[in-house]
């Protein structure tokens, strides 16, 4: 279902970890859809832990992560993603690593490999 | 002005940012009216303080808790919106009574309470707040057994609209905050959530037949759940195309008393909205009207093809419409009939012009006596 059929009852807020947290409708999902029927780009696309937790939640079935996502991939495409977002992105491209982290091989000792050959025989 | 509020309240809890606020400029009723400010107070003496400032600046000051309501009892445009969401503490936890906050939802409240329960569960009960119930004197599903809010809220402490503090014992549901904002609840609670132990599911070709079976069983006090889902919303929600009564009792009565079969009806009976929403009819109605009256009611619903649904047990019904433009008619018709157009969703500025004579004299002498000044949730 797509957001046409979104009537803002705000029944996903409740299962929205972000917003038990900060107690703000600001940061729900209802003010998510909201922003998107109004093609409002915000932050608030961001402040979200799982956007997929919504889709279970909503008796319309709106696929609210689906649309969600549209809105984070038009910010990238509009330079509008968080600094974070844009970090993440650049470590990615570097490193292979969101964080940044340069992958290393695992050392593996000679005499573990031995011992476990022999146990194997 | 933010200066103010940032002092009061702390950075955090106040914003003017232009996309907060057209978020808080409407809710579930999509009503809508871009405030001016949005404050999250914590504590009874911030509210205090935003009461006097906005007395003093002449600004309208509405509460909010969920936002849930359907009919617009918000009036946000211009206003100082007062989100209650972070005042949702229970103060204190007795064996019969709790004193709450009234930004508590209510399905956080039962959770945190448990084994006591508060028996006032409307159909958005994982969300509702205590404040917005008291507010709109909601009732649910359950009326039949447990009446409305009205009933087990003992006193609430407010804050009205010269700033004064006070506490109230009685005639405090349903103004929707327009004569105070609530900041503390005392609630009557039961010492266990009652369980639904058995089930009838009675099928009727005519509506003659069904009012006579709510008559004969509305008194039998084993009931806590008397619902209807009338042929046409039967028939848009895949049942069959007739008219139904789920009986649910406490004890052994019913014939269905597998809990498993009990509890599909119960979620089946609760899609019912949404799959009448997806079909098109998407403006729900809350009236109530009589037994005696029903009848002819519900023949002229079937005329103009509108499906309804509801807690016939207490006279609650949900006619859902497909336009706006038959709202009227719909009202005109309960009008003559002596219903109401508003059973437990309040009046708002939808039903506003419909508010009977008597209730418009007290709601006018209450406002004269608790908020002098009008600042209490108007539009200006």
């Amino acid at each position: 279902m797509t957001i046409e059929n979104c009537n803002l009852c705000g029944m996903c807020n409740e299962i929205c970890s972000v917003t038990n947290a900060t107690k703000k409708e600001s940061t729900s999902p209802r003010a998510k859809m909201l922003l998107i029927k109004k093609n409002i780009l915000d932050k608030a696309f961001y402040v979200c832990a799982d956007p997929l937790e919504y889709n279970a939640s909503c008796n319309k079935g709106v696929d609210i992560y689906k649309e969600i996502m549209k809105m984070r991939q038009l910010m990238v495409e509009k330079g509008m993603e968080t600094k974070a977002n844009k970090e993440m992105i650049e470590n990615l491209r570097r490193t292979g690593n969101p964080f940044g982290l340069v992958m290393r091989k695992p050392e593996v000792k000679e005499e573990l490999i031995t011992n476990v050959q022999t146990q194997r025989a | 002005m933010i200066e103010f509020f940032e002092k009061v309240l702390g950075k955090e809890n106040v914003s003017i940012d232009t996309n907060t606020l057209e978020i808080y400029s409407t809710d579930s009723s999509q009503i809508l009216g871009t405030p001016k400010i949005i404050c999250w107070p914590t504590d009874p003496k911030q509210i205090h303080q935003i009461i006097l400032y906005s007395r003093r600046n002449k600004t309208t000051v509405s509460p909010r808790g969920a936002g849930t309501n359907l009919t617009g009892s918000i009036r946000s445009k211009d206003a100082i919106i007062l989100d209650l969401s972070k005042m949702d503490k229970i103060l204190d936890k007795g064996k019969e009574t709790i004193i709450v906050e009234p930004g508590i939802r209510i399905g956080d409240l039962n959770k945190q309470i448990a084994p006591l329960y508060f028996p006032i569960t409307p159909a958005t009960n994982r969300m509702c707040t205590i404040g917005g119930m008291i507010s709109t004197n909601a009732s649910g599903p359950e009326s039949i057994r447990f009446g409305r809010m009205k009933d087990w809220v003992q006193e609430i402490e407010m804050i009205d609209g010269s700033g004064r503090i006070k506490t109230l014992k009685n005639n405090f549901c349903g103004f929707e905050g327009q004569t105070g904002i609530i900041v503390s609840a005392k609630l009557k609670v039961l010492p266990e959530k009652p369980k639904y132990n058995s089930m009838n599911i009675f099928k009727f070709n005519t509506y003659e037949t069904l009012i006579q079976k709510v008559i004969e069983i509305k008194n039998n006090p084993d009931i806590i759940l008397l619902e209807v889902i009338n042929h046409e919303a039967a028939k848009l929600a895949n049942l069959n195309n007739t008219n139904y009564l789920i009986v649910v009792y406490t004890n052994e009565q019913g014939e269905i008393k597998d809990p498993k079969e009990i509890d599909e009806v119960i979620k089946l009976r609760n899609t019912i909205p949404d799959k009448l929403y997806l079909e098109g009819y998407k403006i729900e109605e809350d009236i109530s009207i009589k037994h005696d009256n029903m009848v002819e009611l519900l023949y002229w619903m079937d005329k103009n093809d509108i499906p309804v649904y509801g807690h016939i047990g207490i006279g609650g019904l949900h006619p859902v419409l497909r336009q706006r433009t038959k709202i009227k008619e719909l009202f005109d018709e309960i009008q003559k009939l002596k219903g109401d157009i508003s059973n437990e969703y309040g009046m708002g500025v939808l039903k506003k012009s419909y508010l009977p004579e008597p209730i418009k004299q007290e709601l006018i002498m209450l406002k004269k006596k608790f908020d002098p000044f009008n600042i209490l949730n108007v539009t200006q």
